[in-house]
């Protein structure tokens, strides 16, 4: 059984209030060169995979822990492409822990998740957060290089994601592709769209009605820029967040809208203005 | 096999005349025909699909409530709360709760259930698949054949809804509902078998469409 390739990074507040960032472990492919001041306030740390891809041989693993009152925005430098398995049953895996401290503020914005043809990949993501803590964290996936034809041509992509506030659970998706035997088409699936992109945005402890409303303004972003091509929807969740989906002809189109989502959802969330993380290639 | 007088209950707890609010809502299929992507021509490949999602899912935890104990309550309660984290959208959770709970109410009256009636009196959130198998696992009724009744009852509920929605007949109705049920059967021996933790369920448009459910301009459903 081979060992995960870890990262581990901690946020933490110094003496003076500030946001730090500490690697506390980072194996390869892992790869994390400091943080920067984000102009929002957040301490950024970009997540390089320096292997270029997840191979089928891999194994990964990577913690974040905000601690309280601790503010964070991790982004990636570029897609998360999963490269076609070379082997007959290997599936390459990723597991995600992430926790969030009390009213601690954590931003997730990771490039879009490519499956090349031929691929299979599982990932795993559990998230909690402590009373006050606030997070916004979105994805985005591809049916695989767009650009060349390749759509839905891997093998397998799997996901759980579990998000729990002060030890509840309030979202868990669990869903496998299989394009080889499923239909992908359906109404009941994608429909006509190819890719899909979820964001969520939470605070634990918040109430309900605040949720109701946040529902209602994000909706009025939904209702704009839903098209032929693409669609959005905002919910709230049972408690303690909302979740804003989409699914889409084009990746653009679902990047454009997540980065507008973000946006209105942070400066309600937490009066900042959000500007998009540097990238550093 | 079990006895008459169970399947005869059974029976009216699966009927869609119950009143438990079911004919109120659409459960994202409105938005879906609102949008132009359902209709009658793909109607019964939707349904089937649908089962293998929404359906697996909801009926590996009516199956799971089949088979508690009465000194378990507490952890059926959590499996209500974990099915509601695995319900993203507003709308239809909150219909499967409520109709949850007009259900516990109802079936917890008739049966003179200790365990249904400790279940209704706690006052939490409980939904309507998970109400169905603790009512049926009271009576005695296999998790299995309790999963396949249920989820025949919800799709009739959907087919009903889409009646409403499209120019859908009764005969072509009940056609459907008669094809689907070796895909009920499937389900049901899948969501028996599985931890509901286990089951996978991918529906991202549906869940867009539900979410997009209050936003449309005229609404024959509440979901």
């Amino acid at each position: 059984m081979q060992r995960p390739a870890q990262l581990h990074l901690s946020f933490e507040l110094d003496a003076r209030g500030s946001t730090i960032l500490r690697v506390k472990t980072q194996q390869p492919p892992w790869r994390v060169v400091r943080g920067f001041d984000a102009p929002s306030g957040e301490k950024l740390a970009h997540v390089h995979n320096v292997s270029g891809g997840i191979l089928d041989t891999d194994s990964l693993e990577w913690r974040v822990d905000v601690g309280a009152r601790a503010q964070a925005q991790l982004t990636s430098t570029g897609a998360t492409r999963v490269y076609r398995s070379r082997s007959h049953d290997r599936v390459a895996t990723q597991r995600a822990v992430v926790t969030l401290g009390e009213d601690s503020y954590f931003e997730y914005l990771p490039d879009q998740l490519i499956p090349f043809a031929g691929s299979r990949f599982e990932q795993s993501t559990r998230i909690d957060l402590a009373r006050g803590a606030s997070m916004i964290w979105w994805d985005l996936i591809a049916p695989g290089r767009d650009a060349s034809g390749e759509l839905f041509g891997y093998e397998s992509l799997s996901s759980t994601f579990e998000v729990c506030a002060c030890g509840e659970p309030m979202a868990t998706e669990r869903w496998n592709i299989a394009p080889q035997t499923q239909r992908l088409d359906s109404i009941a699936r994608l429909g006509p769209f190819r890719y899909f992109a979820s964001c969520y945005v939470c605070r634990a402890g918040e109430s309900a009605n605040y949720w109701r409303a946040l529902e209602n303004d994000l909706q009025v972003i939904a209702d704009r820029r839903t098209t032929a091509d693409v669609s959005w929807g905002v919910t709230s969740l049972r408690k303690h967040g909302l979740v804003v989906r989409g699914v889409a002809m084009s990746g653009r189109s679902l990047s454009d809208g997540l980065v507008e989502f973000w946006r209105a959802a942070k400066w309600i969330l937490c009066g900042r203005a959000a500007a998009l993380p540097r990238k550093v290639h | 096999m079990p006895d008459m007088m169970a399947l005869l209950r059974l029976q009216q707890f699966a009927d869609s005349a119950l009143p438990i609010g079911g004919a109120a809502h659409s459960f994202g299929l409105e938005s879906l025909v609102d949008a132009g992507l359902l209709n009658t021509e793909n109607l019964e490949a939707f349904l089937e699909d649908y089962i293998q999602e929404v359906g697996v899912l909801e009926v590996a935890y009516c199956a799971r409530s089949c088979e508690l104990r009465q000194q378990h309550l507490l952890t059926w309660l959590g499996w209500n709360l974990d099915f509601a984290a695995r319900r993203p959208v507003r709308e239809s959770r909150e219909a499967s709760a409520a109709m949850g709970k007009r259900f516990l109410d109802l079936a917890a009256r008739l049966s003179n259930s200790d365990l249904l009636q400790e279940a209704a009196e706690r006052g939490s959130e409980v939904h309507l698949a998970l109400c169905f198998g603790l009512t049926a696992g009271v009576m005695g009724i296999d998790p299995e054949l309790a999963a396949a009744v249920f989820l025949q009852q919800s799709l009739t509920t959907l087919i009903s809804c889409c009646q409403r929605l499209l120019p859908l007949g009764q005969t072509r109705a009940h056609e459907i509902l008669w094809r689907l049920k070796p895909a009920i059967v499937e389900a049901a021996r899948l969501g028996a078998d599985t931890s509901p933790g286990d089951v996978f369920c991918f529906s991202p448009l549906l869940d867009v469409a539900s979410a997009r459910h209050p936003s449309l301009h005229t609404r024959l459903f509440i979901s």
